[in-house]
């Protein structure tokens, strides 16, 4: 038998009375201030397309409970004295971190671009670390973007880029009760300035558990 | 003035899904993102990774690590003399150690309770 790993969140008051991916009984590990939701299973779960989806819907009734969460990567199994060990060590930046996601949620949005705004990664040639450097963050810049932003800068807390196949993902960190006017408002601008902007979410901050 | 008419969907927007939560969605948020619970850190600057450091905890006695035979193994010439350094220091505290076991060991079971002192008063 292995712990699974759901979540870390803040602890709360009352049982947890909740099931997890093979319908075990969910618990509670706490250590200071920090408490890690975890289900026992017989073995590692392998990363299938139903398995995944369950583990997600786990981990959004999670985010309904706690206000302050920090979801697991998924099949993170350890065994308990491990996770203690873990829990203790690390406390001050997991409560850090706890903090900076409290109330929060995560809303994500996918640029498709014909233009050269999203250009997939390629290999730079060689040079000196400052160049690579500032051509590491203009790969990383999505001019394309920033009339968006504006649109809902009153909102984001906190923001992740990725670039990745020519498609640039945008992760806001934004209030869980502003969700629907900002995909209104992200909409809104897109339509505006006819820009393909997928948005998707709320989900619990994935993007924002570093 | 009439709204201008969605342009149609291309094929990256029919594989990313229009909205709400795409297989896409699932794979990068469960897969991809989300808290790493092990000892891992990575150091980085402007997005790039520049040091990596695996947190292992190592716990053995140090003789264990560095048996007295281990000496034949052949290293790096620039650091041979700092390894016999240290080796030899390993050694000697592994034999110190090893003759304060036996010396404990071979100690009697106890001593002889000592009397306590009793003290008259007046």
């Amino acid at each position: 038998m292995t712990l699974c790993i759901y979540a870390l969140a803040t602890p709360v008051a009352g049982s947890l009375r909740r099931r997890g991916l093979e319908h075990e009984p969910l618990q509670i590990v706490t250590v200071g201030r920090v408490s890690a939701v975890v289900g026992e299973l017989p073995r590692r779960p392998s990363a299938t397309h139903d398995v995944l989806a369950r583990y997600d819907a786990v981990v959004g009734r999670l985010a309904e409970r706690y206000t302050a969460l920090l979801p697991a990567r998924f099949a993170t199994c350890v065994d308990r004295d491990e996770l203690m060990f873990i829990l203790r060590s690390r406390q001050q930046a997991l409560r850090r971190a706890l903090r900076h996601v409290r109330g929060r949620a995560q809303m994500t949005v996918r640029l498709v671009s014909d233009t050269t705004d999203v250009a997939p990664d390629s290999p730079s040639p060689a040079g000196k670390g400052i160049d690579y450097l500032r051509r590491r963050a203009a790969e990383a810049a999505v001019p394309a973007f920033e009339p968006l932003r504006v649109a809902v800068k009153k909102w984001v807390r906190d923001e992740r880029v990725e670039k990745r196949r020519g498609i640039a993902t945008v992760y806001h960190l934004i209030p869980r009760g502003a969700t629907e006017a900002y995909r209104r408002a992200m909409i809104a601008r897109a339509g505006q300035v006819d820009l393909r902007a997928i948005v998707s979410g709320p989900f619990p901050p994935y993007a924002f558990t570093e | 003035m009439s709204p201008r008419p969605a342009p149609p969907p291309s094929e990256s927007e029919r594989i990313l899904g229009d909205s709400g939560a795409s297989l896409l969605d699932l794979v990068d948020n469960v897969l991809n993102k989300g808290v790493v619970l092990t000892g891992d850190v990575t150091i980085g600057l402007a997005q790039v990774d520049l040091i990596y450091l695996r947190l292992s905890l190592l716990l053995c006695a140090a003789d264990r690590v560095l048996p007295p035979e281990s000496t034949n193994v052949p290293t790096p010439r620039r650091s041979r003399r700092a390894n016999r350094t240290l080796s030899s220091q390993i050694r000697e505290a592994t034999a110190v150690y090893r003759a304060e076991s036996s010396h404990v060991r071979n100690a009697p079971p106890s001593l002889p309770p000592r009397r306590a002192r009793s003290r008259k008063r007046g």
